[in-house]
């Protein structure tokens, strides 16, 4: 049986600038990720600033076309699809973005954004049932239709915004969610929220998601399984649990040491290096793109990329310190 | 006894509107100790950066001071004259301001800016001004060479360590870091507190840290504030506070926050903070109190001290 996704080696470098001599970016080198099928998930694609985990989304999405590798959806290649099938994909693979803000449209009001998918997707045979769908969404993402669905999206709070946004979701049913970082704009306080339905997805809906975010702690506490980027190629991949209670990789190791704990009884022992790392990115790095910041580097690393080995059944790593014994 | 290093007495500061003014800082008071580092924390909107600001009076209308006193070693900063403030700021008291990303001039070396500041502030080291400036940003793990660089040469945490360097060149009593870290990756977060810290001890200043992150603050602040809708709601050491938050709005923030110790869903505060145009008569924080009672809606509680170092503004515990 095929899986719902599959991202298939998948590589995409955007030229810089540069009249004479062009130069080009690698933001995502050789990512591979399997949303099966059967099965629900909540796989989360973790890594800082300049990782790659946006391209990735846009890339899922059809936004962006990978420069080799290949998105299969149910065995498929996105960019090889018919107009109907595409259509398809764009019902079963639905986005949620950072800013709430910027993908509501000023102008029309909470009702607008609803009948659009409603109307779009034909969800609805008479004006009546296409309410009582809206309505319904709402109710599902607990914010009351009487009080929002005449409003417009500025008379929202942004943690009310986002949860529209989901009910969106809600409305169309995919089978798969690209959720890029949609808690990071909201308060704490209110974040919860957003995560409960986020976590319901999967149970209530079937429906899997992709999580992407730099906030691991968030996404630890819906999610099951991790991917870490670091400068576009994947370091380490696993169950979240055992990657964060007992990392491999250097970099994952240094990044999960320095994420802050609400406790005060765990403080962080020692001193991180600061190195003006963003210096490094535009260069091409040669074998492992961490290896210049690394405690552990050996002569290997700047010549050979480390490939993704499996150490058990759940877990693997990209680093070379595993790949000699 | 010589009198605090600062200490705020009901301080208030309001935006002015057409109509009714926003009370962003209501009434605050607290202490700060030489050497130690308060942390702030709130939600957006809850008047931390109002209270950066207030404090040294950088405010511009229509922000206003509609009352208190801001004493720092026992002189009152908000009754000096501009002139006076401005031998005050960055000398003594130095602000890291919020996204202080842009806060570097565009068109001026690193190495002028810094050089700027410390003729103004008459700060003169023993050695040669380039070789202080040269330690100065080594001591923040800079490469020399910044110096010689524009702010757009430089990624976002660098300037933020360039702007660490400049704020301790003077060596302030008092650094007010608002929000330092928030645009930073996790571990050029931990590596720009860590040096604030060192660098806190090598001056011997104190720091009152302001963040929406009490995990951050958990890591590195010896006592904690909490402020909600304008007003401080809650002051304890950080251990303490952890292990028995005492106001209901402390123990529902806690509750918030993710970790990685621990798998679980956090818990959210229902409702929104209120309107501080209007905000709730009595306790501003009823409307969303799991534990709230009648005296809760019509009078204010007071702040207080109801245990040595722990200071609650709540009815529960009156």
């Amino acid at each position: 049986m095929s899986d719902l996704l599959e991202i298939k080696n998948v590589t995409k470098i955007f030229p810089l600038g540069g009249i004479i001599r062009k130069k080009y970016v690698t933001a995502v080198e050789n990512v591979s990720l399997k949303i099966p099928e059967d099965k629900q998930v909540i796989i989360t694609l973790a890594g800082e600033s300049g990782s790659g985990k946006t391209t990735i989304a846009n890339m899922v999405m059809g936004f962006i076309k990978p420069t080799s590798g290949e998105i299969l959806f149910r065995g498929k290649n996105i960019w090889k699809m018919s107009k109907k099938e595409r259509k398809r994909y764009r019902k079963e693979v639905q986005a949620v973005f950072q800013d709430p803000f910027e993908s509501l449209n000023p102008f029309y009001k909470i009702r607008y954004v609803l009948m659009g998918p409603i109307k779009k997707l034909k969800l609805a045979n008479s004006q009546s049932e296409a309410d009582k769908l809206a309505r319904e969404a709402l109710l599902d993402v607990n914010l009351d239709p009487d009080e929002v669905l005449d409003k417009y999206p500025h008379q929202l709070s942004g943690g009310q915004r986002q949860r529209v946004m989901l009910a969106r979701v809600f409305l169309i049913k995919p089978k798969l969610l690209i959720a890029d970082e949609p808690v990071s704009m909201i308060d704490v306080s209110l974040r919860a929220d957003i995560l409960k339905i986020i976590h319901n997805l999967e149970k209530e809906y079937k429906m899997s998601c992709l999580y992407i975010t730099h906030d691991l702690s968030t996404a630890f506490s819906i999610s099951n399984y991790i991917m870490i980027l670091y400068l576009g190629s994947v370091t380490e991949e696993g169950d979240f649990e055992t990657v964060v209670k007992d990392p491999k990789h250097p970099y994952v190791r240094m990044l999960i040491n320095s994420i802050p704990l609400p406790n005060p009884r765990s403080r962080w022992k020692g001193r991180v290096k600061l190195q003006d790392i963003e210096i490094a990115r535009l260069e091409k790095i040669s074998g492992c793109k961490f290896h210049n910041r690394c405690p552990e580097a050996m002569p290997i690393c700047s010549k050979e990329v480390p490939p993704l080995i499996d150490l058990n059944e759940h877990h693997k790593v990209a680093c070379h310190l595993y790949t000699t014994t | 006894m010589s009198p605090p290093l600062l200490e705020v007495k009901n301080l208030k500061v309001y935006h002015g509107t057409r109509t009714l003014p926003v009370k962003a800082v209501d009434g605050v008071s607290f202490t700060m100790k030489e050497g130690e580092i308060l942390g702030l924390a709130g939600e957006s909107g809850c008047g931390k950066s109002t209270l950066a600001t207030g404090l040294l009076k950088l405010i511009t209308p229509p922000t206003y001071i509609a009352g208190g006193e801001v004493l720092y070693r026992g002189k009152d900063l908000l009754k000096m004259s501009e002139e006076e403030l401005r031998s005050i700021r960055w000398k003594h008291i130095a602000l890291l301001p919020q996204a202080s990303m842009n806060a570097l001039n565009p068109v001026m070396k690193i190495y002028n800016q810094i050089k700027d500041a410390m003729i103004f502030h008459k700060v003169s080291p023993k050695e040669k001004l380039e070789n202080y400036i040269e330690n100065l940003l080594r001591s923040v793990a800079l490469s020399p060479r910044v110096a010689d660089d524009y702010a757009c040469e430089l990624s976002g945490g660098m300037k933020q360590r360039t702007i660490i360097a400049m704020a301790v060149a003077t060596r302030p009593d008092l650094i007010i870091a608002d929000e330092p870290t928030s645009a930073l990756d996790v571990v050029v977060q931990r590596g720009v507190l860590e040096l604030l810290i060192d660098f806190k001890e090598k001056i011997n200043s104190s720091v009152l840290l302001i963040s929406h992150d009490i995990a951050i603050l958990s890591e590195v602040a010896d006592r904690l504030a909490i402020i909600y809708a304008g007003k401080i709601m809650e002051i304890q050491d950080i251990f303490d506070i952890f292990n028995e938050p005492l106001h209901p709005y402390t123990q529902g923030l806690i509750a918030s926050v993710p970790s990685l110790e621990k798998k679980r869903i956090p818990k959210s505060i229902p409702g929104l903070p209120p309107d501080l145009r209007n905000p709730p008569p009595g306790c501003r924080f009823y409307p969303r109190c799991p534990y709230v009672m009648d005296i809760c809606k019509k009078k204010e509680p007071e702040f207080k001290e109801i245990e040595p170092g722990k200071f609650v503004a709540c009815h529960k515990y009156s």
